[in-house]
């Protein structure tokens, strides 16, 4: 495995949708290419956990529970409480090659603020949809969020010996909003 | 008997407290759920009129003198009767404020809102023009008529001096509570900003002349009541307007209005039959009737293909193209639907006034005349709006692979390695005919995807609004 430079990253993004080799992230802005990766911003849309009745949340068998969807539009802001958590999402759309992974960390500003946005940071090929991120604020201040901030780094990743994947998986396919697991009964309001 | 002044002060408190549990929600600022500027906007003119409201309210106690129910009952009389006028007033209000609490924008297509109003103010005029959008639980879409609002707030600042006026600026629209995340449903709200358009631009004198001159020949030589050619006109007026915002759409929005339209009202759906000289009668002609208020559906899907089918649009030739680049047929029956109504005779149409059973023909037949007139003058209003037809041409192919793969078409990449950023037009035509004519394409690449199964296409067809409305939002920025 190695990591796609900048200008293998803007080759792929050059490509076709239907070139199996195309990578897309939109909408693009040329600042957010770095050397080895890509800026991805805050999206507007966020889910809040509720706190639920059952004492724990089965995370295998699935627990019914309830989550909060919030819109935050351009110009707002997100008070984020000390030990917090919320569902946000990449306000880039992604689409990676079959032949490349990713992996998304938190830009190291944000995370000096004790805001970590991803504990499930691999991306595999072909995946596509915004990033939901599983944001936390570990820090013992209320953080505000604004969407559109940068707040993760994208991290592509050539893979020696792809597999050939002719279909797509539906579980996760195109996500434009952050998605709560699809295992749990979800009674969103 | 007169009101007693403890009467009075009672109904006074009793208004402060009925305009203070209106206003308290419309405290909407910095929080969630958050809400569109345009409601912002409508929900601050609320909160102004409250306190200038209960302001005036205060002071008109003050003023009142207790004597004057003894002295001069009658006057008395008079001025509590403005509590009255103030409380009717504040009931019309209070219709709306719920509708516009519930459209948070969580609940409104804000991504199509947006993209319709920056096209629409580029009609001349209507630069400055924004839409708040309101609920209903209507399965209808309806403009609150902005000039009522501005009539209402007039109303109400004869009473109260300083009322704040109704920004002219601001439309309101309804739309039915169960389609806030469609897009494609949606395409309706481009025809209720033609009313708001119709009103704004003061269409109706540009009509009229035709209609005047069409009722002149179609009423020669008969005998009518002193008040009938005004009824008439008015009724004809009514229908013309319908047709002006319909094609008001079409130029704002292309086709794609059409076809929800056509989804909305199952017009696809009309059984054809055969008449007894055995020749066949399409299913559209079923809706060949006139209402009082509205043209006949038919009718106005055949007006609808009349304006594609023109010069300046050219949008018929668009999307009734026969094979793609892969031969492979565009099979929509949107469009069977639509040519079928193109080819229907005037004489299919039909209208029954119950109030005026005997000027009915009068009516359609000056209306048939005069409809050609709504055309220029919506042609008239775009000017300097470009149809975007041909953007629809280069981009339609491309944006449709996008969604073929599952990918928000935002940033489209041509075979020649061009990069370009969707039209509004050209996304919601391409991705509504994708939804219409190739959801397929993009169920059979999904694991475990069946064309065939239900639920599966209607769950590839809700991530193909979503993605349109991300690409919306996308090209916004």
């Amino acid at each position: 495995m190695s990591v796609l430079s900048q200008s293998v990253i803007r080759d792929r993004l050059g490509l076709q949708v239907d070139d199996r080799r195309s990578l897309v992230v939109t909408p693009f802005i040329e600042s957010a290419l770095d050397a080895d990766s890509l800026d991805l911003r805050l999206g507007h849309h966020f889910l809040f956990p509720r706190l639920h009745a059952q004492a724990a949340v089965d995370t295998e068998n699935g627990t019914p529970r309830s989550e909060l969807s919030v819109h935050i539009p351009a110009g707002g802001d997100l008070v984020l409480p000390a030990h917090q958590t919320v569902l946000g999402a990449t306000l880039e759309f992604i689409k990676l090659p079959f032949d490349v992974s990713g992996q998304i960390l938190t830009k190291s500003s944000v995370a000096r603020s004790f805001l970590v946005i991803e504990t499930a940071p691999w991306i595999h090929p072909n995946y596509r949809g915004c990033l939901t991120l599983e944001i936390a604020n570990v820090s013992n201040s209320t953080l505000i969020l604004h969407p559109r901030m940068r707040i993760g780094q994208l991290i592509l990743l050539s893979i020696d010996q792809p597999a050939e994947i002719e279909d797509l998986s539906g579980t996760y396919v195109g996500p434009v909003r952050p998605e709560a697991p699809p295992n749990q009964m979800l009674h969103r309001h | 008997m007169p009101p007693t002044i403890e009467a009075v002060r009672h109904d006074a408190a009793a208004l402060h407290r009925f305009i203070d549990s209106i206003a308290s929600g419309c405290k909407v600022t910095g929080g969630s759920p958050s809400y569109t500027e345009p409601s912002t906007a409508f929900f601050e003119y609320i909160l102004s009129l409250s306190e200038k409201t209960k302001a005036y309210l205060d002071q008109f106690l003050d003023d009142l003198d207790p004597q004057l129910a003894y002295a001069d009952p009658q006057d008395f009389c008079g001025r509590a009767q403005i509590i009255r006028n103030l409380r009717l007033n504040w009931f019309q209000l209070h219709e709306l404020i719920q509708p516009a609490l519930d459209a948070d924008t969580l609940h409104v297509p804000c991504a199509l809102v947006n993209a319709l109003t920056a096209r629409l103010q580029r009609v001349k005029g209507l630069e400055n023009v924004r839409f708040a959008v309101l609920h209903t639980n209507q399965l209808n879409y309806f403009q609150i008529g902005a000039s009522n609002l501005r009539s209402f707030a007039a109303e109400i600042a004869t009473i109260i001096p300083g009322a704040p006026a109704f920004d002219k600026n601001l439309g309101i629209i309804a739309h039915p509570y169960s389609q806030s995340s469609s897009i494609f449903l949606n395409f309706a709200l481009a025809h209720e900003m033609g009313h708001f358009a119709f009103q704004e631009r003061a269409e109706a004198d540009r009509i009229r002349p035709a209609i005047a001159n069409a009722l002149k020949k179609t009423i020669a030589g008969m005998t009518l009541g002193s008040r009938d050619p005004e009824w008439c006109r008015d009724r004809v007026l009514g229908w013309c307007e319908e047709i002006y915002c319909d094609l008001f759409a079409l130029w704002l929005i292309g086709p794609c209005f059409s076809f929800s339209f056509i989804e909305i009202f199952a017009l696809s759906r009309l059984v054809p039959s055969v008449s007894p000289t055995g020749d066949h009668i399409p299913g559209i002609a079923k809706a060949a009737t006139f209402t009082d208020s509205h043209p006949a559906m038919a009718f106005r899907i055949r007006e609808h293909v009349r304006f594609l089918k023109m010069k300046e649009l050219g949008w018929w030739d668009e999307i009734n193209e026969k094979a793609n680049e892969n031969d492979r047929l565009r099979t929509s029956h949107y469009l069977t639907v639509m040519a079928e109504a193109e080819g229907l005779p005037k004489e299919v149409f039909k209208y029954q006034s119950q109030s005026k059973p005997a000027l009915s023909p009068v009516i359609l037949e000056t209306f048939l005349l005069a409809v050609g007139e709504v055309s220029n003058v919506v042609k008239e209003a775009f000017a300097e709006v470009p149809s975007e037809t041909g953007l629809f041409h280069d981009q339609r192919g491309v944006i449709e692979k996008y969604l073929s793969f599952g990918v928000v078409p935002s940033r489209l990449v041509f075979p020649n390695g061009e990069v370009q950023i969707p039209a509004t037009v050209a996304l919601l035509n391409a991705a509504n005919l994708f939804y219409l004519e190739r959801l397929d394409l993009l169920i059979t690449k999904i694991r475990g995807g069946q064309a065939d199964c239900l639920e599966c296409r209607a769950l590839w067809a809700e991530r193909v609004e979503m993605w349109t409305s991300k690409a919306l939002e996308d090209v916004a920025e």
